[in-house]
C-alpha cells in the first residue's frame, strides 16, 4: 500500500481515449481521469492506440525499425483533463494479427516499452482499463514495486477468453494484479465462471458520471423521447422505432431523437420511412460526450431497449440530467438502478416483442410524476457515481482506507 | 514553425481537419500531404492549410502489349471462334477455366504492380515534400504515414535532432498545467 508521505503519482493505461477523430471513444476513461486527478500529485494517461499496417513482411521490418526509433521522441505529454499528462502511443500491428487478442496484447506491451525508451512507467500505482491490452502492457512495463490494478469494460470479453493464449494471459494478469474490477454483473459472471480460482478477487467499480448539467425543471409530459446509442444490432433500434410508432398512433405529439450512428443507419432510416414516422424522428448523428447532458436535458424521457449492457452509463446520465428512464434489464442497468428502479422510471425485461416497450411507456406515463422520485434517484446515483464519489473510491483502492482524505 | 502533416490516405480525415486548423490557429504554417482532396471531402479543411496532393490513384501498371495480345486476346478470341462450332460447350468451359486461372493471375499481377507503383509514388512524394518544405514539426497522422517515412525520416532525424515528430497535433503539456 502506498503510504501518505509518498508521492501520489498514478498512471492510467487505456486502449481507448477520446481524440479528434472519435471524441466519444473511451470517454469513460477521460471521466475517470477527471474524477481521480484532484488529490493526486501527478496523473499520467497512456493511450495505446492500435494502428493497423498492411505491408509485406520485408517492408514491415523496415517500418517496425523506424517506428521503434521514432516512438520515444514522438510521444510528448499533451494536455487532457484536470492537469493530467496524456501520451498517445501508436501500437502498430500487422493486419494478419487483428483477430489474435494475445498477439495484440503483446504489441501493446512492446510498443509501450519502445515509447518509454525501455524505462519502466514511473508511477508506483497503475490503473489499466481493458486488462488484456493495458494490464498486460502495464505488467510488462511497471517498476518492480509498482501496484497494478485493472478494470474490465470490454463487451467482447467472451471472445477474448475463447482464445486459449489470451485466456492464459488473462489468468496470469489476474494472478499478478493488486486489484481487479468490473463494471457490471455480466462481466463479473464471465470472469468468475472462467477463472473460479480468481472469483474472490473480482470487485465492482463504476464509471464516473457528470452530474453538472440538468433540466431547469422536471419534464411535464413524456413526449420527447430520446435514445443515445450506437446503431448496432444489440441496441435494438427496430424495437424502439416500432414501439414509438405504436405509441405515436395514440399520441401524435410524440417525437423521437436518435443520438448515435453506425452500420445499421440505412436500415434504421428505412424502417423510419416504412413506419411513416419520418416527420417525428430526428437523427443527431454521433454526438460528443460533452454534448450528451445538454441533449438529455432538452428531452422528456430516455428510452433504451438494449439487449445487453455491461454497465448502463446512459441510464445514469439520463437521471443525472433530470429525465425518467424506460430501460431494459439487460445486465448493467438493473445493477446501476438497484433500489431506485421505481423512482427513476420503468424497467422492462429483454423480450423479443416491441409491445413490451409500448406497455412500459404506458406504465411510465401512468406512474410519472407522482409515483416516481427523480430527485431521490438523482441524489442516490450521484452519491454512487458522481465524480467525487468515484474519485474517492479509487483513492481508497490505491492509497488505503484513508486515501481519499487529502 | 513549419508543421507538415503526413496523411497519405486521409484515414483520420475528421481529426486531420481539426488538428490542421488547430495548428494554423496556433500561428504555424501548415502543409498537408495527402492522397487527394476527394479523400477529405465533407471535412472542411481550413483555408490556411497548404496542400500537396499525392495523386497516386492516377498511376497504374500498364501491361505489355504482347501480354495483352498473346495471353488475353488471342486465347479467348480463339476459344470464342471455336465456340461458334459444334464444340460450343467445351469452348465455353475452357474459356471459363482460362479466365479463372490465367486471366485472374494476370489481373492479380497487374493489381500488385499497380499497388507497388502507387506506394512508390506515395513514398517518393512524401519524401520530396519533407525535403522541399524543411519542416520543423512532422505529424505522422496515420499508419500509412509511418510506412511512407520509414525509409528516410530516421536518417533525417539523425541529421536534424531538433526536428519534432508526433502522431497528432495536440496542445503540449507544460509544468503550469500540473
Amino acid at each position: 500500500m502506498v503510504t501518505q508521505d509518498q508521492e501520489r503519482h498514478v498512471a492510467v493505461l487505456t486502449p481507448w481515449y477520446p481524440d479528434a477523430q472519435i471524441p466519444f471513444s473511451g470517454a469513460f476513461v477521460e471521466s475517470m481521469a477527471a474524477a481521480v486527478a484532484p488529490g493526486l500529485d501527478r496523473l499520467d494517461v497512456f493511450h495505446t492506440d492500435e494502428w493497423i499496417v498492411n505491408a509485406s513482411a520485408e517492408r514491415r521490418e523496415r517500418i517496425w525499425d523506424a517506428h521503434a526509433g521514432m516512438l520515444p521522441r514522438s510521444v510528448p505529454p499533451v494536455r487532457t483533463v484536470a492537469g493530467a499528462r496524456l501520451r498517445r502511443v501508436p501500437v502498430i500491428l500487422p493486419k494478419s494479427k487483428w483477430r489474435d487478442f494475445g498477439e495484440r496484447a503483446e504489441h501493446h506491451a512492446h510498443w509501450l516499452k519502445a515509447a518509454l525508451g525501455g524505462e519502466p512507467i514511473e508511477a508506483p500505482v497503475i490503473h489499466a482499463h481493458v486488462p488484456i491490452y493495458s494490464a498486460w502492457a502495464a505488467l510488462q512495463n511497471c517498476r518492480p514495486d509498482a501496484r497494478v490494478y485493472a478494470t474490465e469494460h470490454a463487451s467482447f470479453l467472451v471472445k477474448i477468453l475463447r482464445q486459449p493464449r489470451a485466456r492464459a494471459m488473462y489468468d496470469e494478469i489476474l494472478h499478478r494484479l493488486a486489484g481487479y474490477f468490473v463494471v457490471g454483473d455480466v462481466l463479473h459472471d464471465v470472469v468468475a465462471g472462467t477463472f473460479p480460482h480468481h472469483a474472490d478477487k473480482i470487485r465492482y467499480i463504476a464509471n464516473p458520471i457528470d452530474f453538472g448539467t440538468r433540466r431547469a425543471a422536471p419534464p411535464t409530459a413524456l413526449r420527447r423521447w430520446l435514445s443515445v446509442a450506437s446503431f448496432k444490432a444489440g441496441k435494438r433500434h427496430d424495437h424502439l422505432l416500432r414501439a414509438f410508432a405504436a405509441c405515436r398512433a395514440d399520441d401524435p405529439s410524440l417525437t423521437l431523437t436518435l443520438a448515435g450512428d453506425g452500420v445499421l443507419r440505412p436500415e434504421i432510416e428505412a424502417l423510419v420511412d416504412e413506419l411513416g414516422v419520418r416527420e417525428a424522428v430526428t437523427f443527431l448523428g454521433m454526438v460528443q460526450p460533452s454534448e450528451v447532458p445538454g441533449i438529455m436535458a432538452a428531452h422528456d424521457v430516455l428510452v433504451h431497449p438494449s439487449a445487453f449492457e455491461t454497465f448502463g452509463v446512459v441510464a445514469v446520465e439520463a437521471v443525472a440530467a433530470g429525465l425518467p428512464v424506460l430501460i431494459t434489464r439487460c445486465g448493467g442497468p438493473e445493477l446501476v438502478l438497484d433500489g431506485i428502479e421505481d423512482a427513476a422510471g420503468v424497467m422492462i425485461d429483454v423480450v423479443d416483442d416491441p409491445q413490451a416497450l409500448v406497455d412500459g411507456y404506458r406504465l411510465l406515463r401512468e406512474r410519472y410524476p407522482s409515483k416516481t422520485d427523480l430527485e431521490h434517484a438523482r441524489g442516490h446515483l450521484e452519491s454512487k457515481y458522481g465524480y467525487e464519489a468515484i474519485g474517492a473510491q479509487y483513492h481508497r483502492i490505491w492509497f488505503g482506507e484513508n486515501g481519499a482524505e487529502r | 514553425m513549419n508543421v507538415l502533416f503526413v496523411a497519405p490516405s486521409g484515414a483520420r480525415a475528421k481529426a486531420l481537419a481539426t488538428e490542421t486548423r488547430r495548428a494554423a490557429d496556433a500561428g504555424h504554417r501548415v502543409l498537408l500531404v495527402a492522397e487527394s482532396e476527394a479523400k477529405l471531402a465533407g471535412h472542411d479543411l481550413d483555408g490556411r492549410v497548404e496542400t500537396h496532393w499525392i495523386g497516386s490513384s492516377a498511376v497504374s501498371y500498364t501491361e505489355p502489349a504482347a501480354t495483352r495480345f498473346f495471353r488475353r486476346k488471342v486465347p479467348l478470341g480463339l476459344l470464342r471462334r471455336v465456340g461458334r462450332g459444334p464444340l460450343r460447350r467445351r469452348a465455353r468451359k475452357a474459356a471459363k477455366h482460362y479466365r479463372a486461372t490465367v486471366i485472374a493471375g494476370l489481373d492479380a499481377d497487374k493489381k500488385t504492380r499497380t499497388q507497388r507503383l502507387r506506394r512508390d509514388r506515395r513514398d517518393a512524394v512524401v519524401r520530396e515534400q519533407v525535403q522541399r518544405w524543411a519542416p520543423d514539426w512532422v505529424v505522422l497522422h496515420e499508419p500509412l504515414a509511418v510506412e511512407a517515412v520509414a525509409g528516410f525520416l530516421p536518417a533525417l532525424i539523425a541529421e536534424r535532432p531538433a526536428l519534432r515528430t508526433t502522431y497528432a497535433f495536440e496542445e503540449l503539456w507544460d509544468e503550469t498545467d500540473g
